[in-house]
């Protein structure tokens, strides 16, 4: 048994924020369905984060505009646990798939909307996008190092969102296996992009709490929490919090001395002595490569790692993520054999399920069709109107 | 007022970010969370942890000590679920491991956070967040300003492992409560948190499609970051439909609207686009991006979305009075529940300050909690 086996979930989110939540739950085993145009999302376009979000759902392209598509999503309305999307304020309403909508098909759903900023406030009607909420909550800045130009995070807040609207999902699902109530959850993007730098507040004096400046080089936060440049063109990063990891650090580094060194003998000293700390190890770290680095301190037992700057080949191509299920293959209907980032929460005794990639536009309405009670020849005339759509039958075959 | 979560008690026996943040994000939505620290207090601290803690109550416990564990197990009891955040191995050293805890309290959720996860050949390799985001590649996609490997100016695997954990613990919580009625082992680390937050682009194919092509559409998309008059920065976004030929428009740059950008007039475009924003204030940029209906934010300094006029709307951040520092202006609640709204139940406790009461209520006389506090067990 899947960890959410049984539940249903269908799915309006559009770009990747919205839809990454219902991602998260159709890893754990919910089962997804993702409604859009029969022409197809037009996220399509932007491949990457388009697989990134949509695997593991089933995708059904309906017009939502016309009468006998709405009676398709009218009947999943029934049947389903939970609607979710994330578009403006007022858009969902004016499509007819608002909570009040869905809940006269069924009363105790769980619906979710994720907006940009929220529902009420200066900007409700103002669309995010990533990276620009990560770089409004601090981000860009934080990123750039010490006096420089903002730069956009790697944090991008658009996963941010999902994960925040996976939570309250869960909340609801608990709240409703209490009372049986349905409910309606907001959860806007904003705040979850705030929750990324949640240890930031003001204090009464109008300070701004501690916050660790990255140097101007983007190197890291000091002497003992960065990365080195080495003879090879690999970098060696070493975090050392511990005095005996410093004075093995000192001696592998061979310059045992700099360990009694007054400069640096203390953690207050090198505090103070930060820069001069840098610079010696600096050009110390230049007399070998990143790989003898690592072999030596890693014996010394020194926190360390060599910066890994190819992407995902390695952690792909290791068989052991394979089998453990972190890396997760299978075959694509147009891209051959895919691999992906597989299982990220494991639970042990009623385990998730990755099944396959994102879904062809429409590659499973004939499917979800006849689950509804549709025969063939209504799908065929549904088709034929222009009212649901599927891929031409030799792409959807090889498909999953 | 009654929360998803009211009802759910929660042990955090954590540090570092990730540990702190989710079960604080529990605690926001009615969960009693009780944090367990060391007698001497925290061993790593983090100016986070005003934030982080909010609402918890706090329990100093020797977990070293054989009373200590048997308190412990007294907590365990009455707790649905508990995060922890030893090196994997420790745990099972001190007799708290999962199997030892799930033999005596099946229907406890053991929530467990790690490095690199609780087996596999990185298990034991060092846990600190900048060589989680060495070894795993991210280094090597944060943009930067020289060549070379750039370190995250914040802690991604840190934070996105704290939804995860929820994530994984509420899971476990559900699965208990619909289904099996047991408890069980959820397994996430930060190399997962960092691989959630990176898999946009990180996917691999036989047929190498894994670098799209770029489309005509694609030649419209201006994702940028631009400097105003006054050194202050915007950002904005032209992915959504028609955007990019709404700015070129307001911005006055009609000779780019509608016509298929080339390799030769979008450096052009660029370079008069940041002209145009480094001749105007970044409220006059950001008036004239909302009247074209195009995505754009100001870039704010850390601490700066806290006091920006949607945070107040929205209440996205609260004043908070805490026992050691004052009243702090914080992070509010995030998610909102139509049918289980909620408040934040408080500031950051004072190391211990619970300990008392909990043990009380877990059946210790006044007598007992003196000797347990005279052995430096609490």
């Amino acid at each position: 048994m899947y960890a959410l086996q049984g539940i249903k979930i269908v799915d309006f989110g559009i770009f990747f924020a919205g839809p990454y939540a219902a991602k998260l739950l159709a890893d754990l085993g919910a089962d997804v369905i993702k409604v859009e145009a029969v022409t197809g999302d037009p996220m399509r376009r932007s491949m990457g984060p388009f697989i990134g979000c949509q695997r593991n759902k089933r995708s059904l392209a309906v017009d939502l505009k016309n009468p006998d598509g709405q009676a398709i999503v009218h009947k999943l309305f029934k049947q389903t646990d939970i609607v979710c999307h994330n578009m403006r304020p007022g858009v969902a309403e004016r499509l007819g798939i608002g909570y009040e909508d869905v809940k006269k098909f069924n009363p105790g759903v769980i619906y979710m909307h994720s907006p940009s900023f929220g529902t009420i406030g200066p900007r409700k009607d103002q669309p995010g996008f990533e990276p620009l909420v990560g770089a409004m909550v601090g981000m860009a800045i934080m990123s750039a190092g010490k006096g420089n130009n903002p730069v956009n995070s790697v944090a991008n807040m658009d996963y941010g969102n999902g994960q925040l609207g996976a939570i309250g999902l869960l909340m609801a699902l608990i709240h409703r296996a209490k009372t049986g109530q349905g409910q309606k959850i907001e959860c806007p993007q904003m705040v979850s992009g705030m929750i990324t730098t949640s240890e930031l507040h003001w204090k009464k004096d109008g300070t701004l709490s501690e916050w660790f400046q990255l140097d101007q080089k983007q190197t890291g936060y000091g002497p003992l929490c960065r990365i080195y440049p080495t003879k090879s063109e690999e970098w060696i990063c070493v975090v050392v919090a511990k005095e005996k990891d410093f004075q093995a650090l000192c001696k592998t580094v061979g310059a045992p001395g700099l360990s009694s060194d007054l400069r640096f003998a203390t953690k207050e000293a090198r505090k103070k002595n930060a820069d001069s700390l840098s610079a010696e190890l600096e050009k110390l770290f230049l007399a070998r490569t990143a790989a003898e680095w690592f072999k030596a301190l890693d014996a010394a037992g020194v926190p360390c790692e060599i910066s890994e700057m190819k992407g995902p080949d390695k952690l792909f191509g290791n068989p052991e993520h394979v089998q453990s299920g972190l890396v997760s293959v299978y075959p694509h209907s147009q891209f051959g054999t895919m691999r992906e980032v597989g299982q990220i929460i494991r639970l042990s005794e009623t385990p998730g399920n990755i099944w396959g990639p994102a879904p062809l536009a429409g590659q499973h309405t004939r499917d979800i069709l006849a689950e509804l009670g549709y025969t063939t020849s209504q799908q065929d005339d549904l088709k034929t109107r222009g009212i649901v759509n599927w891929p031409i039958e030799e792409r959807a075959k090889v498909g999953v | 007022m009654a929360g998803p979560l009211t009802g759910y008690t929660v042990l955090d026996l954590t540090w570092g970010i990730p540990g702190p943040l989710a079960a604080m994000l529990m605690a926001d939505y009615g969960a009693e969370v009780i944090r367990i620290v060391p007698p001497g207090g925290d061993v790593v601290t983090h100016p986070g942890y005003r934030v982080w803690n909010r609402g918890k109550k706090s329990v100093t416990l020797d977990l070293k000590k054989p009373e200590g564990k048997h308190v412990l197990e007294k907590l365990l009891a009455k707790a649905d679920v508990l995060v922890e955040s030893f090196s994997p191995g420790v745990a099972d050293a001190l007799g708290i491991g999962y199997e030892a805890v799930h033999k005596k309290f099946p229907r406890l959720v053991y929530t467990s956070i790690s490095a690199y996860g609780q087996k596999g050949s990185d298990r034991d390799r060092p846990g600190y967040d900048g060589l989680v985001q060495a070894r795993v590649g991210i280094h090597g996609q944060q943009t930067g300003h020289r060549k070379g490997p750039i370190y995250a100016g914040l802690a991604m695997p840190s934070y996105s492992t704290a939804f995860n954990v929820v994530i994984g613990a509420l899971t476990a919580l559900y699965v208990r409560d619909t289904k099996t009625g047991n408890g069980q082992h959820v397994d996430t680390s930060l190399r997962d948190g960092a691989l959630a937050m990176l898999n946009m682009n990180w996917w691999r194919t036989e047929r190498g499609a894994d670098k799209f092509n770029i489309t005509p559409w694609q030649k419209r998309l201006l994702v940028e970051l631009f400097e105003c008059a006054k050194g202050e920065w915007l950002q904005l976004h032209t992915g959504a439909q028609g955007a990019f030929d709404r700015m070129m428009e307001h911005i006055g740059f009609k000779e780019y609207v509608g016509v298929p950008m080339t390799g030769e007039s979008w450096p052009e475009m660029e370079k008069r686009t940041k002209r145009w924003f480094l001749e105007h204030s970044r409220d006059e940029g950001l008036a004239m991006l909302k009247r074209a209906d195009v995505p754009s934010l100001p870039v704010l300094p850390p601490g700066g979305a806290l006091h920006d006029a949607q945070a107040y709307a929205m209440k996205f951040v609260e004043t908070v009075d805490d026992p050691e520092i004052g009243p702090i202006e914080e992070i509010g609640l995030s998610l909102r529940f139509e049918k289980a709204p909620t408040a934040i139940r408080g500031s950051a406790p004072k190391k211990g300050q619970h300990t008392e009461e909990l043990l009380s209520a877990a059946g210790y006389t006044k007598n007992d909690i003196a000797k347990l506090r005279a052995a430096a067990v609490i």
